[in-house]
């Protein structure tokens, strides 16, 4: 604020920044007084017509007010930038109290279940400060398409683009529904449980997994401390990929890799290479002293759900281990059969969903335990019909952020 | 085992560009002046190898630890620096960047990551190298935006109104190029986290901190629409806004509220 500003009585229009954080705080307490007097139970699910009949009421108000009421002080300054700074510092403040604080289901603490701190996105301050947030950059962006200029187009991009995004996402938010529907090799499935409402729902169409794969990377070998029972990784320094690395350093201990199986069983003191459910990876390896002169050969594996690990102590101190190995990729060989005897074969890998029906199916999890022998695999249904209106905000704003990039050019040039 | 001769390298690039800054600042003909700069462009290209080497031998892009994209800082400053150098001609602000990018390198030397090259599978996309790369670069032009704000509050104090006013100029265009990239790698992140996760936008804390960051610039670039704040006032700004930026950056993992969050990556 600047140190000049003359002595207007406050409340009198045209508003300024006090009027406008004062609205702004006002707003976010009102919430917050809501929440606190119903228990903190937040915002209740409201049915689809509530729904839409405020969306179309916010949308016709802005519309209104924007084109015709423009003239109009409370307008005026609804369209201004005091409003607008106030209104994005409302929705900082409320981020930054999600930042802080652990957003979870039961929180012990007395005032933060109440406030609804521990859920602020479905708190009634949250939902005001996004309603400002819509009114007031809705305002904003009228003014700046009626009447048009092209040099607008930029401010038009960023500023109806991200008011799209906020506005579907807001009101979109109690439509998604996501679904997980867990899947036996073999087995025709159309059943899928909706965790948010723990409800088992009947799919318009049935999935039946062939086959569930996983790739895995080659195990690391680690050190740990005998006594903890940690692993000394320094931040990843002591973690050795047998696969590259044949040889490594671990403190004060050189490390090489004699024999590498991916797959194993155990006769005796050694192992063998097998291929059997179960049959996990071990190594060989040698692990020289560089302080003692000190040498240590023996075998190291990480086991399986059917086979005992096996650790190689070096010294009272440390042994070596191999870790699990990490899943490189893993996918799922479906077939999804229609109620019109369609049937389409999927593979389904994660970050590759596939689209069906209006549904995005995802490659969620599987059997931890089995890992590579799992013949259960997670996927997720996914349903979110404000997702197009989302996408067309996004790409607004993409196009707008390339307008910025230019303009400030512009600046530069300018002054 | 992998970063192997990475000190080699950092001492190299360092090497070059303190000779080319020398050369810059003690030349008295425009021709070392010149060959000061080749030094520098030199430094970059070194960097440049190094991380080219490091991706293959990794087989996935470096961007993953907080080390890999040290790397990838050191990389962009040197790079907006010397773009800004032949656009404009700040020197200081060249000598600035580089400053800051060796002190990256070193502290990568300080405390070298020697990752492997798993990399989880919702890591392996399409959108990984853009979300990233772009992120990058939104942070070194806004560290630089930070840079010229301290710049500028020295020349008010010392009431140089010339320096002050070209220092405002340079670091909102800073701002605007540096936002413009950050809203860009906010919008890949939330189309790559709906094929990934199934949905753009889950209010994780990492989420949750780089919306924070995306924000109070916003509040800047409104500030400087037609109000009337003072010079020094909005270079504050800039310096909170970065503060916000670091937190989001390294921060995030030791908050209380990260503690389930699907961000953390290094373990
Ligand atoms: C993607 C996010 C946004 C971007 C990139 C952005 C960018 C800008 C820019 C560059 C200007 C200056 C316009 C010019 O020089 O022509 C501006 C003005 C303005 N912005 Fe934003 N803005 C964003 C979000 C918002 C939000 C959330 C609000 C309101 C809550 C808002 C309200 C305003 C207002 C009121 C003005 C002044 C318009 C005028 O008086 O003509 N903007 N914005």
């Amino acid at each position: 604020m600047s140190q000049k500003q003359n002595k207007k009585p406050l409340w009198i229009h045209p508003w300024g920044y006090v009027e406008s954080f004062s609205v702004a705080f006002g707003l976010i307490s009102v919430g917050f007084a809501m929440e606190f007097s119903t228990q903190g139970r937040g915002v209740p699910d409201f049915t689809n017509a509530t729904l839409n009949v405020t969306a179309v009421v916010l949308v016709f108000l802005i519309l209104t007010g924007g084109l015709f009421f423009r003239k109009v002080p409370l307008i005026q300054w609804l369209s201004g930038v005091p409003a607008a700074i106030s209104a994005i510092a409302g929705i900082s403040f409320m981020a930054l109290l999600m930042g802080l604080t652990l957003q979870q289901q039961n929180p012990d603490a007395f005032w933060v279940s109440r406030l609804g701190l521990s859920r602020i996105t479905s708190s009634w301050p949250y939902l005001i400060a996004t309603f400002y947030l819509l009114v007031v950059l809705g305002m904003a962006t009228i003014k700046r398409i009626y009447p048009w200029k092209p040099g607008n187009i930029g401010y038009l991009l960023n500023h109806l683009g991200l008011w799209i995004v906020i506005f579907a996402a807001t009101f979109g938010a109690s439509q998604i529904q996501r679904l997980e529907m867990t899947l036996q090799e073999g087995r025709l499935e159309y059943r899928a449980l909706d965790r948010k409402y723990n409800v088992w729902i009947d799919m318009p169409f049935a999935i039946r997994l062939h086959d569930f794969v996983l790739e895995q990377y080659p195990p690391k070998l680690g050190i740990i401390d005998n006594k903890t029972g940690r692993i000394i990784h320094e931040n990843g320094k002591y973690l050795m990929l047998v696969d590259t690395a044949a040889t490594g350093t671990m403190l004060d201990w050189y490390i090489r890799v004699l024999t590498y199986f991916d797959q194993s069983g155990k006769a005796g003191e050694h192992y063998y290479f097998n291929n059997e459910p179960g049959a996990a990876p071990s190594v060989q390896v040698q692990a020289k002293n560089e302080k003692f002169s000190d040498t240590i050969t023996g075998w190291i594996s990480c086991g399986s759900f059917n086979r005992p690990y096996e650790a190689l102590k070096i010294s009272d101190q440390y042994s070596l281990i191999m870790l699990f190995p990490e899943p490189k990729r893993f996918l799922s060989e479906i077939e999804i059969l229609t109620k019109d005897t369609e049937t389409v074969p999927v593979s389904l890998e994660v970050n590759s969903p596939f689209s069906f029906q209006g549904w995005k199916i995802y490659q969620v999890s599987y059997d931890d335990e089995l890992g590579r022998w799992s013949d259960t695999s997670v996927i997720e249904l996914v349903r979110d019909p404000w997702l197009p209106a989302v996408y067309s905000g996004i790409f607004m704003m993409m196009a707008g952020a390339v307008t910025l990039f230019w303009r400030g050019n512009k600046t530069l040039t300018t002054s | 085992m992998i970063w192997i001769n990475y000190n080699v390298y950092a001492a190299l690039a360092i090497t070059t560009w303190l000779v080319g800054l020398l050369l810059m600042y003690r030349g008295k003909s425009a021709g070392t002046k010149n060959a000061g700069l080749v030094f520098i462009v030199v430094g970059q290209l070194i960097i440049s190898f190094f991380l080219v080497q490091l991706w293959l031998l990794l087989d996935r892009p470096p961007m993953r630890t907080l080390g890999e994209t040290r790397l990838w800082y050191s990389f962009f400053l040197p790079a907006v620096g010397l773009v800004t150098y032949f656009r404009w001609r700040y020197r200081w602000f060249l000598a600035y960047s580089l400053i800051l990018s060796a002190l990256f390198l070193v502290l990568n030397a300080i405390y070298p990551e020697n990752y492997s090259k798993t990399l989880m599978p919702a890591l392996q996309s399409p959108w990984f190298v853009p979300h990233v790369v772009v992120y990058i670069f939104a942070y070194a032009l806004l560290a630089a935006s930070s840079i010229v704000a301290v710049r500028g509050l020295f020349s008010s104090y010392r009431q140089q109104d010339e320096v002050t006013r070209q220092s405002l100029g340079l670091a909102d265009n800073l701002v605007y190029i540096g936002f413009a990239f950050l809203t860009l790698g906010l919008l890949f992140g939330a189309l790559w986290a709906k094929e990934a996760w199934g949905h753009y936008w889950t209010w994780d804390p990492k989420e949750t901190w780089a919306f924070i960051t995306w924000i109070i610039y916003l509040l800047y670039l409104h500030f400087r629409f037609r109000q009337k704040l003072t010079a020094n006032q909005l270079f504050w700004t800039l310096l909170i806004a970065f503060l916000v930026l670091l937190i989001c950056w390294f921060g995030v993992n030791n908050l209380p509220s990260a503690a389930n969050s699907i961000h953390t990556y290094t373990r």
